[in-house]
């Protein structure tokens, strides 16, 4: 006995000259900058647009303006993006054009309504992180957007305010945009951008985008390590997998950033923020074990006011020694502070907290290091293309700056500026040639792959399918790497990609709203982003930034200072080390 | 013993043919449990198919989560879990699928009407 054949035609077409995909800050920001250059734009967002993806997350945003300490300079921030953020691991002309250009991307934001937030001089005013970060952050630097209480690191609205504005603008603007698509591939003629393939899963439709260049801002991949992260529910990395796919470059995909003090459960709120900074409770969080020992002392002389990444290796090690509380955390302790301090210094982390049902003056606090960010990306050069002829990628997507927590805070203006610069890029490429149309063989044979999980009934669905890949990334590929546990990881990604990905069955059939159908094209670009992690994890035998290879314990300037570039081959994943350049600034290596 | 909750979903889908049906089921207590985490067990575990919106979690930021609990409005990420809940697609919007609701017409709205956002008439 057969089943009937569910099969789906493409009944829906756009064609624009710009496409851009993602409904975030980079993205709206790109759509904008085409739209001012006088072409026909259209923006496909995978969630809501506005309320989703990595710009909700920024609380703050680092650049250089008029609200600048005096003391402060473009080469100050340059020095500490590239020295104290990366450690050399970046590339330093996009870093430059980030610093030089910073104040400007967010002046920009004010004309269109964001009021940035002010002090009682009526001035933009700076946040003051050298209290809060102690020796992480010598220079205040971070402006903000709707900061609450007198102490607190987050959450606020900057991310959400900006991405608000840019909302207001593109109505302003008339550019459609469509939300809940996702895209599955991006279709290439003779090596140019024609097209892209995605599916309406609200409207439970494939649509067909014809363009002449496409921009790709789809943020984050830390999904990969759900519910191990803090990002939204749609960086599932669509982004890496579409440009690799498409023939681009990935770079440095084993590094992350890491916040040490988030919520160990329930797993709604796991990869929350109970505190980022110890100093958020207006007094000093204590950080304890299982044994009410402060440990921190241990392992730093700052003991819990020691970088991120001590605190995150330090809860690591704690736990796996069997000291670790009943979720596998370790605790903030914040009884000996007034409550009323608290509510003052930080009132929304305070309201996150009892809301869980903590009473802070009674009760220890579970905490666990989630991912806090992916901080590789695709290669892009200072006009934001990727080497693939028509093919652009901005914001947190891209390799250039993104947000590092040592000079904390880039991710926003690399969003906004970037979107500028690729929307500006595509429109003008988008002008100088003529619309191609996609193969028609192409986009059927794109489309059966869309098709399948729908043909398979008796498959895994989806979601299980998702959550052992997710599974595989925390344990073997998580805070702490070694060979052994990256060398299952690849194995397994591999199982994974290979027999168990072909047989996914999605049970909803018809209908609106086919989460399954959405989930399954997302499985298949979180697999190509795990497999990149993983293998670059593999690749890099030192530990750096907050990469940490308990097999390669230290930074190992003379032989790593190296970028891990990953390329499509006939093969499989090809990768390759590139030395970093360094145009400005030069290590001494020892 | 393992203690249990009892959930009730109100589901609209092509099983229900379409019609919203109350289907309950059982979910393991966990502690400072949320609406959302009960739903996510659901669908782990007993129907994958189950919709509803969700991007945020826990931040109370997105709003996408929103839905009825107990006749309320209520963020899933953010609402405590209780026994013998129900949940149900917000009020007074086109039900999509499950708890999946129709935004399109108040995000039109919100984005114009009450921003009063209109259109550039030249460009510049």
């Amino acid at each position: 006995m057969r089943g009937s054949l569910v099969t789906l035609n493409i009944e829906k077409i756009i064609e624009t000259d710009v496409l851009v995909i993602g409904g975030g800050a980079a993205g709206a920001r790109a759509a904008i900058e085409a739209h001012r250059n006088n072409v026909r734009v259209f923006l496909a967002a995978k969630g809501i647009f506005g309320a989703g993806g990595c710009s909700l997350s920024p609380s703050l945003a680092s650049a250089i303006g008029p609200w600048s300490a005096q003391d402060d300079s473009v080469e100050k921030h340059f020095h500490d993006m590239v020295v104290q953020g990366k450690q050399y691991l970046c590339d330093q002309k996009l870093a430059k054009q980030q610093a030089e250009a910073s104040g400007e991307a967010l002046a920009e934001l004010e004309q269109w309504g964001l009021v940035w937030d002010r002090n009682t001089e009526n001035k933009i005013a700076l946040f003051p992180s050298s209290k809060l970060f102690p020796g992480v952050s010598g220079q205040d630097r971070w402006i903000t957007f709707g900061r609450r209480g007198t102490n607190a690191v987050g959450p606020f609205w900057t991310g959400h305010g900006v991405v608000d504005i840019l909302r207001d603008e593109l109505n302003r603007s008339r550019i459609p945009y469509m939300q809940e698509v996702v895209i599955s591939k991006i279709i290439i003629r003779d090596d140019e951008v024609c097209g892209a393939l995605g599916y309406d899963y609200l409207n439970a439709q494939p649509v067909l985008f014809k363009c002449k260049a496409a921009v790709l801002a789809t943020g984050d991949a830390s999904q990969v390590y759900y519910p191990h992260c803090m990002v939204s529910r749609e960086s599932t990395g669509d982004g890496f997998a579409l440009a690799y796919e498409a023939g681009a470059t990935l770079v440095n995909m084993e590094q992350f950033e890491y916040l040490a003090l988030m919520n160990a459960y329930p797993d709604s709120a796991r990869g929350k923020a109970v505190l980022e900074s110890p100093l958020e409770s207006g007094e000093m969080a204590y950080l304890k074990n299982a044994k009410g020992e402060r440990f921190m002392q241990r392992y730093h002389k700052d003991g819990e006011l020691a970088p991120q990444e001590e605190l995150t290796k330090a809860i690591y090690t704690e736990v796996k020694a069997g000291r670790g509380g009943p979720h596998g955390g370790c605790f903030v302790d914040l009884r000996h502070i007034p409550r009323r301090i608290v509510e003052r210094s930080a009132p929304i982390r305070l309201e996150h907290i009892e809301r869980l049902g903590y009473d802070i003056s009674k009760d220890l606090i579970e905490v666990y290091p989630v991912i806090h960010t992916t901080t590789g990306g695709v290669r892009i050069n200072e006009r934001c293309e990727t080497g693939v002829t028509g093919l652009y990628a901005a914001g947190q997507l891209a390799f250039a700056v993104n947000d590092c927590l040592a000079e904390g805070a880039t991710g926003i203006v690399d969003a906004v500026l970037r979107g500028k610069i690729s929307g500006a890029n595509a429109a003008r490429y988008a002008k100088s040639k003529p619309q191609i149309d996609p193969a028609e063989q192409q986009v059927n044979s794109a489309l059966d792959q869309i098709m399948a999980p729908l043909n398979n009934h008796h498959g895994p669905t989806p979601l299980s399918v998702i959550r052992k890949l997710q599974h595989v990334m925390w344990n073997y590929v998580g805070v702490v790497k070694d060979e052994a546990g990256l060398t299952k990881s690849v194995e397994e990604i591999s199982e994974i990609r290979d027999f168990l990905t072909p047989k996914v069955a999605a049970r909803i059939k018809t209908g609106r709203f086919n989460v399954e159908m959405l989930e399954s094209i997302e499985l298949k670009h979180m697999i190509v982003c795990a497999e990149a992690i993983a293998r670059s994890s593999l690749t890099r035998k030192e530990s750096r930034n907050r990469f940490h290879r308990s097999d390669y314990p230290h930074q190992n300037d003379r032989e790593w200072l190296n970028h891990i570039l990953i390329r499509k081959s006939t093969q499989g994943m090809a990768l390759t080390l590139e030395p970093v350049e360094f145009p400005y600034l030069k290590p001494e290596v020892k | 013993m393992e203690r249990k909750i009892k959930v009730s979903v109100i589901r609209t889908n092509a099983e229900t043919n379409w019609k919203p049906r109350r289907i309950t089921y059982e979910v393991p207590w966990q502690d400072r449990m949320r609406v959302m985490d009960a739903l996510n067990y659901i669908r782990e575990n007993y129907d994958s198919t189950l919709a509803f919106r969700f991007s945020c979690r826990y931040y109370a930021k997105c709003g996408t989560c929103a839905a009825m609990v107990n006749g309320k409005p209520a963020l899933t990420c953010y609402e405590e879990a209780k026994d013998q809940m129900l949940i149900e697609p917000l009020a007074n919007f086109p039900v999509v699928r499950d708890l999946v609701i129709d935004r399109l017409e108040w995000d039109t709205k919100v984005s114009l009407e009450l921003k009063g956002i209109t259109a550039k008439t030249s460009e510049g």
